[in-house]
């Protein structure tokens, strides 16, 4: 196609740049050609020439007073020199009809021109300043969001991984049914059926799980309200290696995490296979099973301290009984028990609130438990109130001073308390 | 015969720092030590760095060094007006400036060319002594004496401007000086590729590149350390000059450093010496700061450094280049920078770069380089050092072109006995190929002293000055000579029936009839008769030649003897005038301009490139065609073009010119990208020619006389079926920097073909064969 007539030039190479430079536009106009877009783009954002400009107003400065001087006429000779400035200046005197009036309009222009170009320039440097600061902004949450795909990424696969164990689980199960139909051509026997029946009590386990994250607060909230304790904990020594925490009923473990976070040892155990679960994926030591079970399990005088926050509500009379008993005797002499549950005196607790969890059983008198815990054996047993209302959400108190106090009293005092006893 | 010379600048002294004031002082002392009458006319002001206004020095005649100087006082001046007209000049960015328009307004202009340095002394003395010098040379451009002075003794006067790429450049006043001076000394190859590219190729004929010597003091030898570098053991990059932004130093120190991370067990040093307020020392990457060098130490650096790097990107002439190379060592420069890469490139004596990446690779080559390498490269920069920076070679060639030798340059000459030789021409039109080489020959005739008219059967009435109406051929004498400008069938041929005296056919080509029958069959019917004329017109003119050895293979056909071939004459110099402004501003602006010149028809295929172009802005959008030459709104074939493009969706990209006159034709080929070209019928090509006088890479359809016209230059291609590739190929010409410089380098070598020195020769043989065939007819 290209006949060679220049030595400095090869065709072959030539034709292969050609076919290089169509291919290339091929696949622009495949791909959309963005480029002619992004070149456009770039042509506008010219800077401002301000130098030229005040340079360009500074020469018209020079011309302001048009018609007011006259020339030296130093190119004249001296003889000819007073003539020609004598008839300008005659020229002059004349022209002031027309040239006062425009020196008059030139320099309100050029000034006004100034106070523009000024003005321009303060507005430019405020956008500048704007855009510097709105760049700085979007590139933060350009950072922020980069954050969260990585977390988004990072959940997909999780979740990615579950479901493949997910389906492996089941596939399990129907192998081993299918395999225990075969080995048990007999039906259930009656221990096999209670099997059953047990497990059907974790049937509402992970309803529960959903309803705790719905209703009970985030687990830094928990974390931050339970901190109160560890005071008490450390007095009695509780929390080494010896002397290890027992939680009963730990739910999601924000009080065992506390607890490994602060240095002290701890396990847990509950009910709920589903938060169990969850505990020992964070690396908590919980087993699943029954508290009163697993107390009376363990060794006497085997624990520093047993702890269990809103669970005694949850329990009838001769359970709570039991468990305080079993407590006393796995605690090694100075150990402490504390039991967190919601205060009925507080009348908003008491008459709605509580009830909010339906697997609350009746509402616990703060005196009865200290005098349940004494009866079993505790002794210094006390009472610690928590987490009145915050002060914005009490009555104010400046009209009728006196009700306002009484039913402050009623409904913004403590929501929960505590139940402390030691072993003697 | 007196042959005294004056060197007119503002300043004038031994000591005066600049490059112009030394050069002035070189010049005029070595001039005047061969024994020639200089003199130097200047001004009673004491330097540039002076108040231009105060007379420091005593008015009249003194005499330094052999040289007469004469200082004339300097007047009062309007010293506010000007500093702020030359406050707006500086502020001006760079890429604002265009060629060929002005970026002054007309007040500031004048203020910058009247209340710059001045004294009506010195302009008086130069108008009423003209006579009694033989020549003046104006330094350097941008100074009252020179922008005032200049056009007072144009024809004797040489301006040597020193030119930069700056604002002042661009000033009207300026372009007049390159245009009416009577030759332009450069300092370097770059400052004459600068000053074409502001001022076109009308000034081409009348530069010449003198060169500027550099002096060596010598005595490196003796110096074995420079600061912590040993000389003769490490090995070392050096940079010399300033160091400063403008300079690119930082920018060769990161480039150095970016080198030494990629190789990091290279024992390359890079050395930096000059003066300058930051240090850019770094010892990790192995760059050393040696600040201002002594004049040995700066010899022993230039002879033990592996190669001398210069990366500044705004120069208008380099010393230090000529001294590196001096010392045969070669030398890198940015490819940016014309004057530096002029030199690199034409001497051979080194490389050029570009970008950050190119100058790291570049490192990496030359670190690896052998000696001999090196060494090969610096020899050839030492060839070009000594044509062009040994002062007795650069006097010399001020001797020859100011005339001071005694000998005159031979001037073209015609012998032959005729009194007078006239041309006959079927038309006579402006800016017509034909008339312009009628106009080209006759002045040339008259120059010799011969009487010579031009007769035409038609005459376009601007050209009733230079051409006369045929009324029946009695002003044609039997005795004078006749040359016939044959190109279509006319009513000329009763006349050349009965003409016998001597008398030559010059074939300008006849376009075949059939390209054009279907849009303008009147046309095609005098094509037709044109041709049926040939083998008659063979009878009658024993003399003939072809405008190319393809119209003179038509003339053998057609039964012509021996036809000689005479191209057309294609002169720059014609374009010694003023682009027209509105053009040079509205084509500057950014977009790439596809240029072709012809007149709209069918023959020359506008439609095809059209089409071709449609196909173009796939690759370049911003493209731009622009057809030159004349047309008729009525014709059927521009008709089909303007149906054409609003087809292809290209209204508003591509643009009838209509026939425009040269200052407007000059601006075309100006802003030009790229002249394309997909005719299927030229005789010649005259704007082929002119397009390469421009640099304007060429891109051509292979017809009729279109590869014998470009020889070596443009590009040809053969086939019009794959219009994308020959888009893509015109794609290149424009954006592939290599590609075009080698297409530029074919048709600058191609184009002096076609100077008047060339062709002329062909005339004086026709002549002579007119005479003598005439004579041997009648006995």
């Amino acid at each position: 196609m290209i006949e060679s007539n220049n030595p400095r030039i090869d065709v072959a190479e030539l034709l292969a740049l050609v076919q290089k430079e169509v291919d290339r536009q091929r696949q622009k106009v495949e791909t959309g050609g963005s480029e002619a877009a992004a070149a456009q783009e770039g042509e506008t954002n010219n800077p401002y020439q301000w130098a030229q400009l005040s340079a360009t107003l500074d020469v018209a400065q020079q011309n302001v007073d048009a018609g007011a001087r006259l020339s030296t006429f130093l190119n004249y000779r001296r003889s000819v020199r007073w003539l020609v400035r004598g008839v300008g200046r005659v020229i002059l005197y004349f022209g002031r009809v027309i040239t006062v009036p425009q020196r008059d309009f030139n320099s309100a222009i050029l000034h006004a021109l100034r106070i523009t170009l000024n003005g321009i320039r303060d507005m430019n440097r405020f956008t500048d300043q704007t855009v510097r600061r709105l760049d700085a902004r979007l590139e933060e949450q350009a950072g922020q969001l980069a954050e969260l795909a990585r977390r988004d990424r990072e959940k997909d696969h999780l979740i990615g991984y579950l479901k493949a164990s997910l389906v492996m689980q089941e596939r399990r199960i129907s192998l081993f049914l299918d395999e225990a139909r075969r080995c048990l051509p007999e039906t259930f026997s009656q221990e096999e059926l209670g099997e059953f029946v047990r497990e059907k009590g974790h049937l509402l386990d992970s309803l529960y799980v959903t309803f705790e994250d719905k209703f009970r607060g985030t687990r830094g909230e928990i974390r931050e309200r339970l901190r109160v304790y560890l005071d008490i904990l450390r007095a009695a020594g509780a929390g080494s290696e010896e002397q290890p925490v027992l939680d009963i009923g730990c739910g999601r473990g924000e009080w065992l995490e506390l607890l490994r976070d602060e240095g002290l040892a701890g396990r847990g155990v509950d009910l709920n296979d589903t938060l169990a679960h969850q505990c020992r994926e964070r690396g908590l030591a919980v087993e699943t099973g029954d508290a009163i079970a697993h107390l009376r399990s363990l060794p006497e005088a085997s624990l520093g301290a047993v702890t269990g926050f809103h669970i005694i509500e949850h329990l009838p009379m001769e359970t709570q009984l039991e468990l305080y008993g079993e407590a006393v005797r796995v605690l090694r002499p100075g150990g402490v028990a504390i039991f967190e549950t919601p205060n009925p005196q507080n009348l908003l607790v008491g008459a709605c609130n509580f009830y909010a969890d339906p697997t609350h059983k009746r509402p616990l008198y703060p005196e009865t438990q200290k005098f349940f815990l004494e009866y079993r054996g505790f002794s210094r047993v006390e009472l610690k109130f928590l987490h009145p209302h915050e002060p914005g959400a009490r009555l104010p108190e400046d009209e009728a001073p006196e009700l306002a106090a009484r039913l402050n009293d009623l409904l913004s005092c403590a929501r929960d308390y505590a139940v402390i006893g030691y072993r003697p | 015969m007196n042959r005294r010379v004056a060197i007119v600048t503002s300043w004038f002294g031994r000591d005066l720092k600049g490059g112009a004031e030394q050069l002035a002082w070189q010049v005029a002392t070595r001039l005047a030590a061969r024994g020639h009458d200089v003199e130097v006319l200047t001004t009673c002001c004491r330097s540039f760095l002076d108040d231009w206004s105060v007379n420091h020095l005593a008015p009249g005649e003194s005499e330094e060094e052999g040289v007469l100087v004469r200082r004339f006082p300097v007047d009062r001046r309007r010293d506010g007006e000007f500093a702020a007209a030359n406050n707006f000049v500086l502020s001006i960015p760079r890429s604002s400036l265009l060629p060929g328009v002005s970026p002054f307004t007309c007040g500031t202009g004048d203020t910058f060319v009247y209340e710059n340095i001045k004294s009506a002394r010195l302009l008086r003395y130069l108008r009423r002594n003209k006579t009694s010098y033989h020549a003046f040379i104006f330094l350097p451009y941008l100074y009252g004496p020179i922008l005032n002075g200049l056009p007072l003794v144009a024809e004797r006067a040489w301006l040597q401007p020193c030119l930069h790429d700056e604002a002042y450049a661009y000033l009207p006043r300026v372009e007049e000086l390159f245009r009416m001076a009577r030759g332009i000394l450069y300092n370097s190859d770059g400052e004459a590729q600068l000053a074409r590219r502001l001022y076109g190729p009308g000034i081409a004929a009348r530069e010449v590149v003198v060169g500027v010597g550099v002096e060596s003091v010598g005595g490196g030898h003796r110096v074995d350390r420079v600061g912590p570098l040993r000389m003769g053991r490490d090995r070392f990059i050096l940079c010399l000059g300033r160091r400063d932004v403008h300079k690119n130093t930082l920018f060769l120190a990161r480039a150095f450093a970016a080198f030494r991370r990629n190789h990091p067990g290279a024992d390359l040093k890079l050395a930096l010496a000059g003066p300058g307020e930051e240090k850019y020392s770094d010892a990790a990457a192995g760059v050393i700061d040696l600040g201002l060098v002594s004049e040995e130490e700066k010899e022993a650096l230039l002879s033990h450094c592996l190669a001398l790097f210069h990366p500044s990107e705004n120069e208008s002439y380099s010393r230090v280049i000529m001294e590196a190379w001096f010392h045969d060592r070669p030398v890198a420069a940015h490819r940016r920078c014309l004057a530096t890469a002029i030199a690199v490139s034409r001497a051979g004596g080194g490389w050029l770069a570009d970008g950050e990446s190119e100058w790291v690779e570049l490192l990496a080559r030359v670190s690896d380089l052998p000696e001999s390498e090196l060494l090969a490269l610096g020899r050839r920069g030492r060839e070009y050092a000594r044509r062009y920076a040994v002062w007795d070679r650069v006097i010399d060639r001020y001797e020859e072109v100011l005339g001071l030798t005694g000998e005159e340059k031979p001037r073209i000459t015609v012998r032959t006995g005729l009194a007078a030789v006239h041309q006959l021409l079927p038309g006579f039109a402006f800016g017509d190929a034909i008339s312009n080489q009628a106009m080209l020959i006759r002045d040339f005739l008259r120059g010799q002293g011969l009487r010579s008219t031009i007769f035409t059967e038609t005459i376009d009435p601007s050209m009733t000055r230079e051409g006369e109406l045929f009324s029946g051929g009695k002003k044609i004498r039997p005795d004078h000579g006749l040359i016939y400008h044959h190109s279509i069938g006319s009513g000329l041929m009763p006349f050349l029936r009965g003409f016998k005296g001597p008398r030559c056919l010059v074939y300008h080509n006849i376009t075949p009839p059939e390209l054009v029958r279907e849009h303008s069959p009147e046309l095609a019917e005098q094509l037709q008769q044109g041709l049926d004329d040939l083998p008659e017109l063979a009878r009658l003119f024993p003399v003939s030649a072809g405008v190319s050895r393809f119209n003179a293979r038509e003339l053998e056909e057609h039964g012509f003897q021996q036809p000689e071939i005479m191209p057309i004459c294609v002169d720059p110099a014609k374009w010694n005038i003023p682009a027209a402004t509105p053009v040079m501003f509205e084509l500057q602006d950014g977009r790439t301009n596809i240029l072709f010149v012809g007149r709209v028809v069918a023959n020359k295929c506008q439609h095809d490139l059209i089409r071709a172009f449609g196909l173009l802005r796939r690759f370049d959008p911003s493209a731009r065609l622009l057809l030159v030459g004349g047309y008729d709104e009525r014709e059927a074939y521009y008709q089909d073009l303007v149906r054409l493009i609003d087809e292809l969706g290209l209204r508003g990209d591509v643009f009838f010119a209509g026939k425009v006159d040269d200052s407007y034709l000059h601006a075309y080929y100006r802003t030009a990208h790229l002249y394309w070209s997909m005719s299927e019928h030229e005789g010649f090509g005259v704007p082929f020619i002119e397009a390469m006088w421009f640099d304007i890479p060429v891109l051509a359809y292979r017809s009729s006389a279109v590869p014998e016209t470009l020889g070596e230059g443009g590009l040809l291609f053969t086939d019009k079926g794959d219009l994308e590739q020959v888009a893509a190929l015109a794609h290149l010409l424009v954006r592939d920097q290599d590609l075009r410089e080698r297409v530029l380098a074919g048709q600058r070598q191609r184009r002096r073909d076609f100077l008047p020195e060339n062709v002329l020769p062909v005339l004086e043989r026709l002549l002579q064969r007119m005479e003598t065939t005439c004579r041997a007819g009648r006995s």
